[in-house]
């Protein structure tokens, strides 16, 4: 059991600071949200159980994000079948009525999640981790590579990305 | 793509949360932790009820033949359950290092899976006329003609049609879910296969 506090305490720090996170590593292997929905359970149930590994050598963040993925890659290669394009909801960012700025900020958000969920899994799960604030040495402790090679993958995963966002605007 | 287009991309990304959304990832997490809790007890209450049945039964009618097919039956159930919850463990214990051990551990565990549903579509035309020989031999008193007889009555029913009938749909599941695993695995070698040309372009570079 880590050091910083028992199961019941680190799983109230996941549920009060990792949410965000979570949501948006699932957001970007699910586009259904009736699926997405049943991924984060699963992922909230995978750190539960896993919580009694956790030794507190990495930040809490880390841990969270590292078992995310593994949990969304599980989730993508035991899906009954190819997914098929969803259309992602227009409030994607925001509930509220939106004003043109809005509306325009709701596009690119969406526009940006499917291309996310159009990369190759080893660059998604990269550039997700980089989007989350991840320095390369937290990605390459996440993803179990040097951190020279998690830099390299993300400038291909950057590459890529941009590509797909240009083509398909 | 430049530090500032990517600065603004991850803005994009990592808009909050809306009020509802987060409430609902937090009753999520609770329900979680309710499940993780649960599983834990579960399947050692369903081992243990199983095996107190059957041990009760045997005791009821403690012939020679029921014993014979009663206790078989146990081990075999304790067998299973016992053999169910190290493959749930294995899931639960998936490797953590990296992604090459995970996706190593990931397919030694879907191929796991699929010696386990092996298992099970053998298992269940063999134990369950066991189980039905042990059914008859309380109710007859256990005598090896009399379960004979009393089986060969039963096979005549509508009972024995509808038992029939439901076994064939477990059949089809288990064929189903087959396929489902087989599926998993291609998934997962081409996935190894992606991680392997990621990494060789990195060793290049």
């Amino acid at each position: 059991m880590a050091a910083n506090g028992s199961k019941d305490e680190l799983f109230g720090q996941v549920i009060s600071s990792c949410t965000g996170l979570i949501s948006r590593i699932a957001l970007s292997y699910e586009a259904d949200p009736a699926l997405r929905h049943e991924l984060i359970q699963d992922i909230m149930l995978a750190i539960w159980l896993a919580l009694k590994n956790y030794r507190g050598e990495a930040s809490l963040k880390t841990f969270a994000a590292s078992i995310a993925q593994k949990r969304c890659i599980s989730h993508v290669t035991k899906r009954a079948r190819e997914p098929r394009q969803v259309e992602l909801p227009v409030d994607l960012v925001s509930a509220l009525p939106p004003p043109d700025e809005i509306v325009l900020r709701n596009d690119q958000k969406k526009r940006l999640v499917e291309s996310i969920q159009l990369l190759p899994i080893p660059q998604r799960e990269a550039i997700v981790l980089a989007f989350e604030g991840f320095s390369y040495v937290e990605i390459s402790e996440i993803l179990g590579i040097t951190p020279n090679a998690a830099m390299l993958r993300c400038q291909r995963a950057k590459t890529t990305l941009k590509s797909i966002m240009e083509q398909r605007s | 793509m430049n530090r500032p287009e990517f600065d603004e991309l991850a803005e994009l990304w990592q808009d909050e949360l809306d009020p509802l959304e987060q409430a609902r990832m937090e009753a999520n997490a609770r329900a979680a932790r309710r499940r993780g809790r649960l599983y834990d007890y579960l399947e050692y209450f369903l081992g243990i009820a199983l095996v107190a049945i059957f041990v009760a039964g045997s005791f009821i009618t403690a012939s020679p033949l029921t014993i014979a097919v009663g206790v078989p039956l146990m081990i075999g159930i304790t067998w299973l359950t016992w053999r169910r919850r190290a493959l749930r463990q294995m899931a639960r214990t998936l490797n953590t290092s990296d992604r090459a051990a995970f996706i190593e551990s990931s397919l030694h565990y879907a191929r796991a899976n699929l010696r386990r549903n092996t298992i099970g579509l053998v298992s269940i035309p063999l134990l369950v006329p066991m189980a039905l020989a042990f059914k008859v031999s309380l109710r007859t008193g256990g005598g090896p003609h009399e379960v004979w007889q009393a089986l060969l009555q039963w096979s005549q029913t509508p009972r024995a049609a509808i038992t029939i009938l439901l076994l064939t749909i477990l059949g089809g599941f288990t064929v189903l879910s087959r396929r489902k695993i087989r599926r998993e695995i291609r998934r997962l070698e081409q996935l190894r296969r992606g991680y392997e040309l990621e990494a060789e372009r990195e060793s290049e570079a």
